[in-house]
């Protein structure tokens, strides 16, 4: 922001109309620019394309439901996550210096963002996998199964077992997909969910967690009774009943997850912003006119923001294993290849075709512990009130 | 619940005991979960020896006979019965009018009664004296027979919510019945039916005593029926079936032990071929139990411990048991066809309508790959609405697609070419686009559950990608697909020309479903071998369950008219063949394959066979002695 | 405080209610999956699938008015009338009386286990920071919360029960309940339960616990030469128990709850989960209904008595609400 040529020597003599500049942040601004070219997008995909035509031609990428969700989901993260990191830049550096002493989350952060890198770029350039019913049942390379467990053999036939072969590194499942191809799609499809969901959690939660704690009375009553009753519905169960009612599509999954289990962090945050609403420079901002949608914007959030993030990082995990636990019911999508679909279809092959199920199962486990460590080594670094013994 | 979602393990119980009244019936439609008929692929199968079951000598009571199942039974109240598994508990403990034995020469094997006629029209049942109800309510007499089919079965408004009520009426009349003497009555319809003791309306019915019934019959006490404790503990089983009711866990066992009063023990006049001394001494077991286990994997891992003496065993799974000493893997053709149905309503792909369109789709899609790679071998490839082993077959007039010289992506694109000609529907290069220059995409619905039918369903969008037809497929719950896609309901002015219920309720072009599609598979129809006529439900304008709209070019009423008052058998077996061969020719559905039970088998157990129907005698079943 | 309480009880009964009504009018929005079924098979043999479907409504006694069927379910409920499951053929009661033994015969255990142990591991933790037992300690909790039930019960099986034939395949029903093969059955379902539940305890004992291990009356106490026991049994355990058991009832419960149900599909036990599962797969309203009240009213009760333990252990917390 310029001044004027001639400092002004006192405070009182700032000319703040003439400095010119807009009184929203850039960063707001490029934001707001972004979504008005996804909404544009978005219009030109639902009104003006087809019903089964690919809205990129070029690609033959015909952008779904959940990929639109995606986006605005990483639009989210990036300008309100990556940015600020990087602006602030010493605060980062002091994130990091606290985080990196945790090995294992260090270790868990990279495995994360493969996994995120390979689920979103890499699934555009590999090709689906296909159903290919005389390479079902294909053991993964270095091993081997009796041969009459797969239709046929892709790869020798040693002793009466069929060998594995690269062609399939970590084998094929019973409708001969290959499970590399699955794990990396699967990657994607976990990806979203978590993502996705956890997103509009963060949303909703911090939105009515804030306002409850700001402006309390009438207001906060009412939301944090709703938010009671959210929270006593056994949420498993009301997946259940939902998904059963409204069809496994991943859009509805994610919908459903999303908007049902943000009431634990809601109160998280209600109780954080609580504490807050009571500090100076609240009573500062509010002092000098900043309306309500202000104050809860420019001075709650972003100090609530540390233990939202760290609740989100450790609500990813268990809408991960949500997903697969119903998949494994029966009630997710069909069509989609998650991991917790492909674990569920060779669950009945286990002691014959056993890398089906655990192949995948390992892939599920770690990014789940992978997550876990970091939403742990999270709040270690940015929770400063949790510091223990240090 | 019962169908849809069904797997396997339900279908092979079904067929063990003489009462599949309703059972047929229940299997009529389902969603495929066995498919393929199976006289190849016996894996460690028994000699099939039609009547040697060794003499009595061999037999004797030991052991507990333990089911593995799936799902559990919903309820023993036989008159609501809609799913197998109830009806399998149903008949431990009643045996039912009469069983028949397996095809292709089914004769009535008098259990409680005896069926017989002079004219075809007038059928005589007769009542088996010693036959004594459970509790206090005495002996079987015909009256207990009648009274139950006309208050209860026949009843005006259906209180008891009876869902076989259309089996005793004809032309929209209830079937008079009549008790002529203490133990016979008559059933007297009103036009020749040489098959009728073949249906499953008499064929394998239970009973249960006027006393009971008349508790509830009076006030159309429907919710006292259900919830009466004697009919939910088959109280009133008395000495008319092999075991007798003893405890019911929900959804984890259900055990009826040895009935030492079973009335088969006296009964005389056996024919020699069943082997009279087996049924006298029978049961042979001490209990027979059905355990539910959900789990597949579990109820495998079962079976391999010994912990469970039968259960079913899916195809990819058959060859784990090949080695297994102690399970034998028994292989019995069923009579389930999994078919492609092609929707000819107003609200599918209008070109269904037309033969040579459907009939070149069939050279699309390679059936014994099917047969072959997907249900590894158990099955068999189908091209009519019979199976081969039927007497109603005739394979000098089925004409086959799908596989050898009538398989061939290049045949079925020229020959689709020729027959899109005249429609708005044509091929560009390699694809078939419609009026708007896009690719035709037709949408596949099939029902969620079973792995084999999202398999080949997946294979079958492949196959019609090699023709140049985009295939989208929709995987929703067996009920949806029943309500939103099955079930149609009339859109036009005024009154239909015809309804024959909410499965045709019009013309095809003013009455469809809900929800728009193409293309469904995974619902398995019965073709019902030893009883034909029934098929016509299926296959002719105005039947009712002709939900996809087809329409006959050969007059296919009137065949089946004849064919079912033709009084001689030759006649009769030309006219039907005649009707398969139709079919074969006009494709209406692309008959895929006809299916196969597969159960295995504890070693010692004795009596089951590689043929249609071997349940029908379990009852002289035994464990070989050690 | 006993206005507190009272109003805390109050909406208790208030919750139930709503999520009661809740439950009821979604149920009502389901297409009706037997019904369907019943047609089609009236109409397969050529008859009327209309008249099936009206004897198939008036047994469930679907045609009333939606006022009056709510109105006799909610009376229903509340004098433990449940109802008559149809695809059990039995009252709902009895359906549930049967299950809840078998829920009770592994929940209980496992939630004593991961209590006791999860808390201690996690105390443990706390004051023995960074050393190996710490971080091993650690790694398991870490395990148990990431691992996938159902996956992980299923392979437990596969090595214990079939390769190995330590414990049966089957669950049977009929065993007494102390029994030594009850127990070898109850085993592996009940290792399951605790793994995921010993996770979350020891998680939150042990950040509970690091709060208090620095505050200056653990100093203090420690000057004044108490040993490591006695400063985590008097001195750090009782602040700790405050916010710990916040946490207890709730989220343990819900774990439960969650994951019963798929420990009860893969072994086979007929418990409340596999209760409530089938009923909403078979559109069994009256058993989705009645298996819906017991988790509602368990969170319920649950989070009552955590709010009143809260207040009552800690007397820093005023009895207000905010």
């Amino acid at each position: 922001m310029a001044t004027e040529s001639g400092d002004p020597e006192r405070f009182e003599d700032v000319d703040w109309d003439e400095l010119g500049g807009l009184a929203v942040p850039r960063r707001t601004l490029a934001f707001v620019a972004s979504l008005v070219a996804y909404a544009l997008l978005l219009g030109y995909d639902y009104l003006l394309v087809a019903e089964d035509q690919p809205t990129i031609p070029v690609a033959g990428w015909n952008v779904t439901a959940v990929d639109w969700l995606f986006l605005l989901t990483l639009l989210a993260i990036v300008f309100y996550g990556v940015v600020p990191l990087v602006v602030n830049r010493r605060l980062t550096v002091h994130y990091w210096h606290q985080f990196r002493k945790n090995r294992a989350a260090v270790v868990s952060l990279v495995y994360l963002l493969v996994i995120f890198v390979v689920g979103t770029v890499g699934t555009a350039f590999i090709e689906p996998p296909q159903l290919d019913t005389l390479a079902a049942y294909q053991p993964p390379v270095y091993s081997s199964v009796p041969a009459d467990v797969p239709v046929s053999c892709a790869g020798e036939v040693v002793d009466g077992r069929c060998q594995g072969t690269w062609a399939h590194p970590f084998g094929t499942t019973g409708q001969g997909k290959d499970i590399l191809k699955m794990v990396v799609f699967g990657m994607e499809v976990s990806m979203q969910v978590g993502l996705i969901a956890t997103f509009i959690t963060i949303v909703l939660a911090t939105a009515v967690g804030t306002t409850a704690a700001y402006l309390g009375g009438y207001v906060d009553e009412v939301l944090m009774r709703y938010v009671d009753i959210q929270l006593t519905f056994p949420t498993f169960f009301l997946y259940l009943l939902l998904v059963y009612l409204f069809g496994g599509s991943l859009f509805l999954l994610i919908l459903i997850f999303g908007l049902t289990g943000w009431g634990a962090i809601a109160r998280l945050v209600r109780s954080e912003a609580l504490q807050r609403s009571e500090e100076e420079f609240v009573r500062a901002a509010k002092g000098a006119g900043a309306s309500t949608p202000y104050v809860i914007w420019r001075h709650l959030v972003p100090n609530v923001s540390n233990t939202v993030i760290t609740a989100a990082t450790l609500l990813i995990p268990s809408l991960i294993l949500a997903e697969a636990a119903l998949s494994f019911l029966g009630l997710g999508d069909p069509t989609v290849p998650s991991w917790g679909r492909v674990i569920a279809d060779g669950r009945g092959d286990l002691s014959s075709a056993w890398w089906i199920s655990t192949i995948p199962g390992f892939f599920l486990f770690f990014t789940i512990l992978a997550f876990n460590f970091l939403g742990d080594a999270l709040r270690d670094a940015l929770d400063p009130r949790q510091e223990g013994g240090e | 619940m019962a169908l849809g979602n069904e797997e396997q393990s339900d279908a092979p119980s079904a067929l063990l005991f003489p009462n599949r009244r309703g059972l047929l019936k229940v299997l009529g439609v389902g969603a495929a979960g066995a498919a393929g008929l199976g006289t190849a692929g016996s894996v460690g199968g028994q000699e099939t020896t039609t009547t040697g079951q060794g003499n009595q000598g061999d037999r004797s009571v030991q052991g507990d006979y333990v089911v593995g199942d799936s799902t559990d039974a919903e309820t023993l109240n036989f008159v609501q019965i809609a799913d197998v598994p109830s009806a399998n508990r149903v008949g431990l403990t009643l045996d039912g009018a009469y069983a028949l034995t397996p095809p292709p020469n089914s004769e009535v094997f008098p259990l409680w009664c005896d069926i017989s006629t002079e004219d075809s029209r007038t059928y005589t049942v007769e009542i088996r004296e010693g036959l004594q109800w459970g509790g206090d309510y005495g002996r079987m007499t015909a009256d207990d027979w009648v009274y139950m089919i006309t208050e209860v079965f026949q009843a005006e408004d259906n209180w008891a919510g009876f869902a076989n009520q259309s089996d005793w009426q004809r032309n929209g009349e209830f079937v008079p019945v009549e008790q002529t003497g203490e133990l016979t009555f008559e059933i007297r319809l009103p036009e020749v039916d040489p098959a009728f003791p073949l249906k499953p309306i008499m064929w394998g019915e239970f009973c249960m005593p006027r006393g009971l019934l008349e508790k509830y019959v009076p006030d159309k006490d429907l919710e006292g029926l259900q919830q009466d404790e004697e009919v939910q503990t088959l109280a009133y089983s008395g000495n008319l079936g092999p075991y007798s009711f003893e405890r019911w866990n929900r959804e984890a066992e259900f055990v009826a032990s040895r009935n030492d009063d079973y009335y088969m023990q006296n009964v005389e006049n056996i024919p020699e071929e069943y082997n009279q001394s087996a049924w006298q001494g029978a049961p042979y077991f001490e209990s027979w139990t059905y355990q539910v286990i959900p789990e597949e994997s579990t109820r495998l891992s079962a079976l391999q411990t010994g912990e469970i003496t039968q259960t079913s065993i899916p195809e990819n799974k058959v060859s784990q048991f090949e080695d297994d000493q102690d399970v034998n893997v028994n292989v019995a053709p069923q009579p389930f066809n999994s078919l492609l149905i092609y929707n000819q309503r107003a609200n599918g792909w209008e070109p269904f309508r037309k033969t040579a369109v459907r009939k070149a789709l069939s050279y699309a899609v390679d059936k014994r790959a099917v047969v072959e790679n997907i249900l590894r071998g158990f099955g068999s490839v189908a091209h009519t609405f019979q199976p081969e082993f039927s007497r109603w077959y005739d394979d000098s007039q089925v004409v086959e697609t799908g596989v050898g010289d009538a398989y061939s992506s290049e045949e079925a694109r020229s020959r689709l070419g020729e027959a899109l000609g005249g429609t708005q529907y044509t091929y560009d290069g390699d694809t078939v686009v419609g009026p708007n220059g896009n690719q035709l995409t037709l949408k596949l619905v099939w029902p969620v559950g079973t792995e084999t039918t999202r398999t080949t369903v997946e294979f079958i969008k492949q196959e019609y990608a090699k023709i140049g037809i985009n295939v989208e497929l929709e995987g929703v719950q067996f009920n949806t697909l029943l309500s939103k896609y099955a079930q149609n309901s009339y859109r036009g002015d005024g009154e239909p020309e015809y309804n024959a219920g909410p499965f045709n309720a019009g013309p095809r072009d003013e009455a469809f479903s809900e929800e728009s599609w193409d293309m469904q598979y995974g619902i398995i129809f019965n073709t019902y071998p030893r009883t034909p006529s029934s098929t016509r439900s299926f296959w002719t304008r105005t039947s009712s369950t002709n939900y996809y709209g087809y329409v006959p070019e050969a007059d296919m009423a009137s065949l089946y008219d004849r064919a079912s008052s033709a009084t001689d058998e030759a006649q009769r077996q030309q006219l039907y063949a005649r009707v398969f061969g139709i079919l074969s020719e006009e494709q209406p559905c692309n008959f895929m394959n006809m299916g196969v039970d597969i159960d295995g088998f504890q070693d010692e157990v004795q009596g089951p066979q590689e043929v249609f129907d071997f349940g029908w005698n379990a009852n002289t079943w035994y464990f070989q002695q050690e | 405080m006993y206005w507190y309480v009272a109003r805390r009880l109050a909406w208790a009964f208030v919750a139930t209610f709503i999520i009661l009504t809740i439950t009821f009018l979604l149920l009502e929005v389901t297409p009706d999956a037997q019904a369907a079924q019943l047609q089609f098979q009236a109409a397969q043999g050529g008859g009327s699938a209309e008249a099936a479907r009206e004897a198939y409504e008036t047994r469930r006694g679907l045609d009333a008015p939606l006022w009056e069927r709510y109105s006799n379910y909610m009376i229903n409920v509340f004098t433990l009338e449940w109802g008559w499951s149809d695809t059990r053929s039995q009252p709902v009661v009895e359906a549930i009386l049967d299950a809840y033994p078998y829920s009770l015969m592994y929940g209980i255990p496992a939630v004593l286990i991961s209590t006791v142990v999860g808390i201690a591991i996690g105390l443990y933790s706390a004051t023995h920071q960074y050393t190996l037992a710490d971080y091993a300690g650690t790694f398991v909790a870490f395990f148990g919360i990431s691992i996938p039930n159902f996956w992980f019960g299923i392979i437990l099986l596969l090595v214990f029960a079939v390769e190995l034939g330590w414990v049966p395949v089957l669950f049977d029903p009929n065993v007494p309940v102390f029994s030594v093969a009850n127990a070898k059955q109850l085993v592996l379902p009940v290792f399951v339960l605790t793994t995921a539940a010993i996770a979350s305890e020891m998680r939150y004992a042990r950040a509970e616990a690091l709060e208090y291990v620095n505050a200056e009356f653990v100093k203090t106490a420690k000057a004044k030469g108490a040993d490591g026991r006695r400063i985590l049994t008097r001195h750090i355990l009782r602040p700790a128990l405050v916010p710990l058991s916040t946490i207890l009832v709730g989220d343990l419960l819900g774990l439960i709850l969650t994951t019963s149900y798929l420990v009860e599909v893969v072994f086979g036990i007929p418990g409340l989960g596999r209760l409530s599962l089938d009923a909403i797969l078979n559109q069994d309203t009256a058993l989705v209904l009645g298996t819906t009240f017991i988790p509602v009213l368990i969170a319920v009760i649950g989070n009552l008595l955590q709010d009143l333990a809260y207040t009552i252990l800690d007397p820093r917390i005023d009895y207000g609400d905010r």
